[in-house]
């Protein structure tokens, strides 16, 4: 009974996949090639969609490098500790800071800064500040498994800046170009940040064509821009990967040294102080006193509410639709491309996508409601579902693995028992990063929000522009809160892990 | 015995996610669940471009005093009413209107939307007193709650002596390359170029366009973005609606950074400015009929016209009792015809994709 049961769940889980993110693309080609394939401008890009697909790609890219910089003494303190198993406080920093909604970082900085800033200083900043957490995990690994053993035969024949700039760096070069590739995919369709600062990037002129075009086709055609863009960047990201040499097997018995470099960690910790503490202190200081928090959650604590929940049930069905895919090694493959092939289109034309889909007369149960916004979020950061489900399928040990095969479990029991549990802490760790995602995500959610409630994400939007100050700082530290669970989860699981 | 192990612990993890994920389901479960116990007459669904601070209020109180279960989607910012249009039509195409009532911040659409038989006739008894400009001669929508179109200035004296007094020498050297205004293909703004063409005709309403794009004119995401510009110092001169002024001008009474704005009402070329008036009409095949005109009934009515007068985005009323009860002015009022700008709305949003945003 119990393997039937679990037999149904995993197609569930599978049937997911195929619902929110094979179905919305097939649709929305369907719907191009029924309103005519031809764009209503033609198949030409006008010089103001070049001026903002470049503006885009400058800004990301910036950004990532700023970014980077900013993440390596921190990347190099996660290298020395080895795991993230080990430093709570540390890790939680990072955590904390990564799991907040960018857009309520880029409120806080805008009450702070000079009305007269330079607004894409501020947007860059603001992403720098916030994303340097991604770089220093992946550069920590790195340093870890590769770049630590080849800094310290360096340090035999030069000085430390030497050995780090000419040995370590370039033998940690998929590390850097993965990380690189992260921060710029995501920062380039982007939404939230570049509208807080009134700034016009292609993600926001692209929801604009997709809230006021009547043909997928006009929407399609733009956003093919940056799809080239993004598979030039993972074809860059693959190359190099490639090109790298493997990392050398790390020996299980060999435990690095658990001491921290102090100066990098005080940096570490100054950095999060400014990208968290400052934006956050400065959106208290405009809150208008404790009790514009209770009045915020009197009137749209329902929002908040629904938003946290739909967000939720999303996080755990994306980590559950993730194993279930990595589970089979065909649909590991399909998941693991579609998904982020999908992911990284930008959110308007997922949305439309989405529309494309589901707007029929028999899906109303679906459409008017909110499991259509939950499919949205689905559509958009499934991917992080679906690698964490191939991190925890293919990074299990395989003694343990053979042990549970050997004591007569099949495979997917093997993966339900032994190889989750395992990895619970990374598990939590991808479903509260759909859960930040979800709450702060504004392209997709435009188009099909539904009747029921307001989306938070949209609420935030709308209170700052109309200059709402009092209720903004106070949504936001609301959304704040809301992030936090996130982190305790993963921190449990973390300490869970290590016990 | 490691298996075993793990699988123990295993145990009690599972029954903790199961735990959470059974709360998350009840949470966003039980509104499924209330909603069909509920009579369908009880519940209606209104699509609003109307500000959701303003909007919510009047509508909280509707189902306050109603206990109806009023269900809204609001427009974001950026496809401000379009992206609504858009919504019902795509809708309508499917052949299930999900709508009940629409309650736009402007009028054209509104019109666009009846001419396409998306509007259900109503003649709601409670706008006997607007005046015949306001109404649909079909009735099939009623407008009410104007706002203005207006260029907003910082009230320094350099800014306040540099100010065009007709809107089409906003496209002049000396004015364009400071001044900011809303991406015409939405919003407030689409139905101001809509209204040039109207009036000036084709020719003029190109010309318009062109020197604004040759003389540098600044293309913002929507009218509060263009304020926020001008507030940050970005442009000198923003081509808003009266509420974004209004709502800036609060903000800054309570801010400390020195800055304030002000708004003048520029001349169309017959006299005055364009005055955009919200619009509320019933949604042609919407699920709820007899709900939906019970909501425009009130939506219509002079105490929702007083209380938006009364919000931040002081909307002057078109009822003429209402202005002198509360002692407010009408603008200096263009005479275009609502008709007129729709008609003209295809060709200058054509002629704005074309000449501004290529």
């Amino acid at each position: 009974m119990i393997r039937y049961a679990t037999a149904i769940s995993i197609w569930l889980c599978r049937l997911v996949f195929v619902l929110a993110i094979v179905w919305p693309t097939l649709a929305l080609l369907r719907k191009c090639v029924s309103q005519g394939a031809a764009p209503s401008d033609g198949f030409t890009f006008t010089s103001r969609q070049w001026l903002l697909l470049l503006r885009s790609v400058w800004m990301a890219s910036v950004a990532t490098v700023g970014a980077m910089v900013l993440a390596l003494p921190a990347a190099r303190v996660l290298g020395r500790l080895g795991t993230l198993r080990r430093g709570t406080i540390y890790v939680s920093a990072l955590l904390l800071l990564l799991l907040c909604p960018p857009t309520v970082y880029a409120f806080g900085w805008e009450r702070l800064l000079p009305a007269e800033f330079n607004p894409y200083v501020r947007c860059i900043g603001v992403w720098m500040l916030w994303s340097w957490p991604v770089p220093a995990v992946i550069l920590g690994l790195g340093w870890a498994r590769s770049g630590k053993a080849a800094y310290e035969a360096a340090l035999l024949d030069t000085t430390g800046a030497s050995a780090f700039m000419t040995t370590a760096l370039p033998v940690m070069g998929k590390y850097l170009a993965l990380s690189a590739a992260v921060l710029f995919l995501f920062l380039l369709g982007e939404y939230g940040v570049p509208h807080a600062c009134a700034l016009q990037v292609f993600a926001t002129e692209l929801l604009g064509w997709a809230a006021s075009s009547g043909r997928a086709i006009d929407v399609v055609w733009p956003a093919l821009s940056i799809l080239v863009v993004t598979m030039a960047a993972l074809l860059i990201v693959l190359t190099l990967w490639r090109r790298c040499a493997a990392d050398e097997p790390v020996d299980a018995g060999e435990r690095p040294p658990s001491g921290r470099a102090p100066i990098a960690v005080a940096y570490t910790l100054i950095l999060f102080g400014a990208g968290w503490g400052v934006p956050l202190a400065s959106l208290v200081a405009r809150m208008g006193g404790p009790a514009a928090l209770g009045a915020a959650f009197t009137v749209y604590g329902r929002d908040l509410a629904w938003s946290l929940g739909v967000a939720s049930a999303s996080a755990i069905i994306a980590v559950a639709m993730g194993v279930a895919l990595a589970m089979s090694r065909g649909w590991r493959s399909v998941g693991l491309f579609w998904s982020l092939a999908f992911g990284m289109l930008p959110g308007a034309l997922v949305g439309e996508a989405l529309i494309a889909a589901y707007n029929k007369d028999a899906l109303w149960w679906l459409y008017d409601y909110a499991p259509i916004v939950g499919i949205g979020y689905l559509a958009r950061f499934g991917w992080v579902g679906v690698l964490v489900g191939y991190a925890i399928v293919r990074g299990s040990p395989r003694h343990l693995s053979d042990q549970a095969r050997v004591d007569g479990a099949t495979k997917t029991q093997v993966t339900i028992w032994v190889q989750v549990p395992l990895h619970l802490s990374l598990l939590l760790g991808g479903a509260a990063v759909v859960v930040a995602l979800s709450m702060a995500e504004i392209a997709t959610t435009s188009l099909v929000r539904v009747p029921g409630y307001a989306p938070i994400s949209l609420v935030l939007v709308e209170k700052f522009h109309r200059f709402e100050d009092g209720m903004l700082a106070s949504l936001s530290l609301w959304l704040v809160a809301c992030c936090l669970p996130g982190v305790v989860f993963v921190l449990a699981g973390l300490r869970r892990s290590r016990s | 015995m490691i298996t075993h192990q793990v699988v123990g612990s295993a145990h009690s993890q599972i029954r903790v996610i199961s735990l959470i994920l059974a709360v998350l389901l009840g949470v966003t479960g039980c509104r499924h669940g209330s909603d069909k116990t509920q009579p369908t007459t009880d519940v209606v669904t209104v699509y609003c471009s109307v500000d959701e601070g303003f909007a919510r209020e009047i509508l909280d109180r509707y189902a306050a005093k109603t206990g109806v279960d009023v269900q809204v989607v609001f427009d974001s910012e950026a496809g401000k009413t379009t992206g609504l249009v858009n919504r019902i039509m795509h809708e309508a195409d499917a052949g299930r209107p999900r709508a009940d009532v629409f309650w736009s911040s402007e009028l054209f659409n509104t019109i666009l939307l009846a001419r396409r038989g998306l509007l259900a006739k109503y003649d709601t008894p409670a706008a006997t007193d607007i005046p015949p400009r306001y109404r649909d001669p079909g009735r099939r929508w009623t407008a009410l709650a104007v706002r203005g179109r207006v260029v907003a200035f910082r009230t320094n004296a350099h800014d306040s002596a540099l100010l065009p007094t007709k809107w089409e020498d906003l496209a002049r050297p000396e004015f364009a390359p400071r001044t900011a205004l809303a991406n015409p293909l939405f919003g407030t703004t689409r139905g101001h170029v809509a209204a040039m063409f109207a009036l000036w005709g084709p020719e003029r309403g190109k010309a318009f366009l062109t020197g604004l794009r040759e003389n540098g004119a600044q293309i913002v995401d929507g009218n509060s973005t263009a304020v926020r510009r001008l507030l940050s110092g970005g442009c000198a001169i923003a081509a808003t609606d009266t509420d974004d002024v209004w709502v800036a001008q609060r903000r800054e009474a309570k801010s400390a950074d020195g800055l304030s704005i002000d708004l003048r009402y520029l001349d169309m070329g017959d006299g005055g400015t364009l005055l955009i008036p919200c619009s509320v009409a019933v949604v042609e095949g919407g699920p709820h009929a007899m709900a939906a005109r019970r909501l425009v009934d009130y939506l219509v009515s002079a105490e929702v016209e007083r209380a938006l007068a009364r919000s931040d985005s002081r909307n002057v009323p078109v009822r003429k009792s209402l202005r002198e009860e509360l002692g407010m002015e009408w603008p200096p009022e263009s005479k275009v015809s609502f008709d007129a700008i729709a008609d003209a709305m295809d060709e200058a949003v054509a002629a704005a994709r074309e000449i501004l945003l290529r």
